[in-house]
């Protein structure tokens, strides 16, 4: 089941695969990849197996299997400042130069740092700016009063009553104009948003769940188009 | 040679015990050994007076302390103080050119520098500061005149991983100095020449075996209830009986009270001082989350200062260490769980030779009635515990080849040697070694390296750590003990009271109640991984909960308690605990019957449409959880339904809204041992327990840092969860070890598998009592009315779970 909401009158699906489409525009919207943080991680001697360029491909499967036309990451597509160096950064290099679509980027606290950040085959947006109606940040705006699309949080939810069994999951998080999105990267951590504040939806890899009363009733229900 | 002993113990009036006689005979022949007691004192004496005779013996002249000669090992770093005090006065007393000195995570930084430079002749150190010390050059050097190493409460380090990372570090201290020793001093236990034997590896000949005096008698009495109501008791006794025990209170000049949780001591605490106000001054709390500096009170407290307290109420937090001078008596709430464990409690009471130990059992439930008899009999009949070391894990082995290669660097076949002369790596296959040495190399096995990633490389034949960087963290990571994630609990002040653990603050409000450090708190808010609460009044306020508490009735107990209700019946109530229980052990019998060793119970019961099964294997409560979720996960590939099980330390029940069998041939059939591991697996959440587990793993393996709780993190990108490595193991490397390592744990520790799997053979060779009860039974009474807890077999997706969640969560 995938999910499909409106947001000050601009509709979206929240796709599986920690994705959200807008359909009228074609775009895929995606948050917090942080490419190259395994790396970092291993530099420091820390062993973890790469997956900048397996997130980057899963990316590009979900543009082709959603038909987008154009991808916004919203924010952190990197990690590290010294992630585009390096045998890793020249991969991540390619993946985008491979691109399926053209990539725009609302560039985030960790892109702003990141060296040689115009090597990469992409258009930067502004850091506080507008496609078609929606306004688009890295960082959510909790005063917007319009339609916002943001990153940076890693919302997460956790369910479970006390003393029985828990899931943490992560989650797209609504609330008033703002819709956070998921982070993508495998390697990412996230922030517990409580059970009552805003809509919460559960972003699984087959299904995105609505969790709680708000985000139920803020469902359109499924898209017609049977993706 | 033993005559300065002889003649220093004479002087003080003392007389030398035979099995001290025997101790430092056996060290002075070049022995290594193990000196166990159940109780008693004279042990540290037995231990020290050897490596002191030795060194008299040698005449050789001196100028100032000698070099390092000895290493006194303890587990905890309150002991410390108090046991460098009683070496020193064995050094004076003997007139031995030794310095002593203390080297723990509390020893200053400049102290430590110093140290390094020139060892004390004893130094008394704890097991992570020892494995500290060895990733120093110079201190290596020094380390080639060790004679002894002395264990101290080696019974709580076996068992545990921060034993195996004493293991390898005797193995390392072996090696280097060949006129080493090494001793035990530990605790009775059910397998003390394996516990022995683990002190000195696998190709050493068997210690030498030291059994203590024991110069006490122990008297395990029950406080019992004047009346224990037939089915009135839902389990729970719960803490009417606080009136009977304030009374004790008051009739002693000092009690220690033990609970089996810190939740039971928080909740004690504030029924006693509720309940008696005019002692709210003389009763203290002592449990393992509360601030250092308030545990270090009630201590001193203890030893009499401040003009002393009359009762304190604690986890196993006081268990050992500490060394107070004995009170008047000790006072167990709930079940005793185990018997070493009782005994261990009991000897805090009187301390003087001859004196009797007792302890006085509060039961909070019926059948913990029955326990306290169970152990009683159980001391008698001297059946303990045993604490099995740990196979070959592989997150503590990886750590010690970063340690081996910081130094001086190790030759891999050396060190591989060395390895397997621990007792937990006797064991280990070239494959396991091959894949840490890759792991610490490469990052992944041979087919996954990871790019820029090495903690160690080889130069000329030797591996090396690859950078100051890398050598640096790994010191700061030394260590296998782990914490969950804890937030300290504060006042605005600043003043901090101790940690609660995360998961407890997240559910809390802005002006919740909850009871902390026996204190009514008002919460406010989380700052900085910091809870900022104020004092509040009121009587009522959750109680935190902290994870690891529910550990189950050890094998012992759980055959002892058996063995009472066969004892009750065969019409034997010759004890006050089988007494008080006859009407309700009758009205067992009336209902349905007594469950014994040699026939297992099976009562079932239909009510409200739904269908109920209680079954009664006695093997604790985690054997029980894993039985029951195979049972569950068997009934329901009978035929599809939903089954669920909820246990407790004396029995399952199983239910169902669907028919369940009660004839004898199905559960033959579903009580069968074969295939147990496949369903065990398919039954429980096999993943999410492997999850959990995997937190301790990647922290002692240095994936995750371990923080300071409280502490402000630093460098944050690198920071990340356990939970984020298991997800990128599980899809990149799903063949690292360190997954099937935290299966195994799952197993081994968590389902005690194998004591499912005995529970199920016994099982084979028992009689089988059904029995249709027309009325809940009162050994099924509890187990009916516990809804909580109850695992539900789910062969779920993510998705199911999910929504399931979620509506539990709207219905709250």
């Amino acid at each position: 089941m995938t999910v499909h909401i409106a947001l000050g009158g601009i509709e979206l699906d929240l796709l599986p695969g920690r994705v959200a489409y807008r359909p009228d525009t074609a775009t895929l919207f995606v948050a917090d990849m942080h490419l190259g943080k395994s790396g970092t991680f291993r530099a420091h001697g820390v062993p973890v197996p790469e997956s900048s360029t397996p997130d980057l491909q899963r990316l590009a499967s979900l543009t082709k299997k959603y038909d987008a036309h154009t991808v916004v990451v919203l924010g952190d597509l990197l990690h590290d400042r010294n992630t585009l160096r390096g045998e890793l950064g020249a991969q991540i290099q390619k993946e985008l130069r491979d691109f399926p679509v053209p990539v725009h980027l609302v560039p985030g606290n960790h892109d702003l740092h990141t060296k040689d950040l115009d090597s990469l085959e992409l258009t930067i947006a502004a850091e506080d700016g507008e496609l078609d109606g929606l306004r688009l940040r890295h960082e959510p705006d909790p005063t917007s009063v319009s339609p916002m699309l943001a990153g940076h949080i890693h919302p997460v939810a956790i369910l479970g009553t006390r003393g029985g069994p828990h899931l943490r999951t992560r989650c797209f998080h609504a609330k008033h104009q703002t819709l956070t999105l998921p982070a993508f990267g495998s390697f990412t951590g996230g922030f517990e948003i409580h059970w009552n504040d805003g809509s919460l939806f559960a972003a699984g890899e087959q299904e995105v769940i609505p969790l709680n009363p708000d985000a139920k009733e803020m469902s359109l229900g499924t898209p017609q188009d049977p993706r | 040679m033993l005559k300065p002993a002889t003649t220093w113990f004479s002087e003080r009036g003392w007389d030398v015990a035979p099995f001290q006689r025997l101790a430092w005979e056996s060290f002075l022949a070049g022995k290594d050994g193990l000196i166990h007691s159940p109780t008693g004192s004279g042990k540290t004496l037995a231990a020290i007076v050897g490596p002191l005779l030795e060194r008299l013996a040698e005449a050789e002249p001196s100028e100032g302390a000698d070099p390092i000669r000895v290493i006194w090992i303890t587990p905890l770093r309150a002991l410390a103080s108090d046991t460098a005090a009683a070496l020193r006065e064995a050094v004076e007393g003997l007139g031995v050119p030794f310095s002593v000195a203390l080297r723990t995570g509390d020893t200053s930084a400049a102290e430590k520098t110093k140290q390094r430079k020139k060892l004390p002749s004893i130094l008394i150190t704890t097991p992570e500061s020892l494995t500290l010390l060895l990733t120093h050059h110079e201190v290596l050097e020094q380390f080639k005149g060790l004679r002894a190493v002395v264990c101290d409460e080696w019974h709580e380090l076996l068992g545990s991983k921060r034993g195996v990372q004493t293991d390898l570090a005797l193995s390392r201290l072996r090696k280097l100095a060949p006129k080493l020793r090494v001793w035990g001093v530990s605790a009775t236990l059910g397998n003390v020449q394996e516990a022995a034997q683990a002190l000195v590896g696998p190709d050493r000949p068997p210690p030498e075996m030291v059994r203590g005096t024991s110069v006490k008698t122990i008297e395990v009495e029950c406080l019992l209830p004047e009346k224990v109501e037939r089915l009135a008791w839902s389990g729970h006794i719960g803490v009417r009986l606080v009136p009977l025990v304030l009374e004790r209170i008051r009739q002693a000049n000092s009690t220690i009270i033990f609970t089996n949780t810190r939740a039971q001591a928080e909740i004690w605490y504030r029924a006693l001082v509720l309940a008696a106000p005019d002692l709210l001054t003389e009763i203290a709390l002592h449990h393992g989350s509360l601030e250092r500096e308030l545990r270090d009170r009630v201590e001193s407290m203890l030893k009499g200062d401040d003009g002393g307290l009359r009762c304190v109420v604690s986890t196993s937090s006081l268990d050992l260490g500490v060394d107070f001078s004995p009170v008047d008596q000790v006072i167990q709430i709930g079940s005793p769980k185990g018997v070493a464990r009782l005994l261990q409690r009991a000897g805090r009471s009187g301390h003087q030779p001859g004196a009797v130990s007792r302890i006085l059992g509060v039961p909070t439930h019926a059948m913990e009635i029955l326990e306290f008899s169970a152990a009683r009999a159980a001391i008698e009949r001297g059946e303990l515990e045993s604490r099995t070391p740990i196979e070959k894990p592989l997150d503590v082995l990886v750590q010690h080849l970063v340690t081996a290669a910081m130094a001086d660097g190790f030759r891999e076949e050396e060190l591989k040697a060395e390895v397997r002369g621990s007792w937990s790596y006797r064991n280990l296959t070239d494959h396991e070694w091959q894949w840490a040495m890759q792991f610490v190399r490469h990052g992944g096995d041979a087919l996954s390296v990871y790019p820029e990633f090495s903690r160690i490389a080889s130069k000329n034949e030797r591996y090396e750590v690859t950078s100051k960087l890398i050598a640096r963290r790994h010191r700061m990571n030394i260590g296998t003990i782990t914490a969950d994630d804890a937030v300290a609990v504060a006042y605005r002040t600043g003043k901090r009271l101790g940690f609660i653990e995360e998961t407890f603050i997240s559910r809390l409000r802005p002006g919740d109640r909850f009871v902390f450090a026996g204190k009514m708190l008002r919460f406010k808010r989380v700052r900085e991984m910091t809870a900022i609460v104020e004092k509040a009044s009121g009587t009522r306020g959750v109680v935190p909960r902290w994870n690891g508490g529910r550990m189950p009735l050890s094998t012992q107990l759980a055959r002892s308690v058996q063995e009472e209700l066969n004892a009750c019946a065969n019409g034997d109530w010759s004890t006050p605990e089988r007494q008080r229980l006859q009407p309700l052990l009758e009205l067992q019998t009336e209902r349905s019957q007594i469950p014994t060793p040699k026939c297992l119970l099976l009562e079932h019961l239909v009510r409200d449409r739904r269908h109920y099964v209680f079954l009664f294997p006695y093997a604790g409560r985690l054997a029980h959880e894993g039985l029951g979720a195979v049972l569950s996960l068997r009934l329901a590939r009978q035929s599809p339904r939903s089954v669920q099980a909820v246990v407790n330390d004396d029995g399952i029940k199983i239910s169902c809204d669907d028919p369940l069998e009660v004839d004898e041939t199905t559960w033959r059939q579903l009580l069968t041992p074969e295939n147990l591991l496949p369903d065990l697996l398919e039954s429980m959440n096999a993943a999410e327990f492997s999850r959990r587990r995997f937190r301790d793993i990647a922290r002692v393996a240095g994936l995750t840092q371990q923080g300071m709780p409280g502490a402000k993190q630093k460098s944050r990108h690198l920071q990340a969860s356990s939970d984020m490595f298991y997800d990128v193991f599980h899809e990149f490397d799903p063949n690292n070890l360190l997954l099937e390592q935290a299966q195994r744990e799952v197993l081994n520790e968590q389902l005690e598998f194998e004591r499912i799997q005995s529970a199920l053979e016994r099982i084979q060779h028992q009689s089988m009592a059904i029995v249709a009860l027309e009325k809940l039974s009162p050994l099924s009474f509890p187990l009916f009315a516990e809804s909580l807890r109850a695992t539900t077999v789910s062969t779920q997706t993510w998705e199911q779970r999910v929504r399931r969640l979620s509506e539990m969560m709207e219905h709250e």
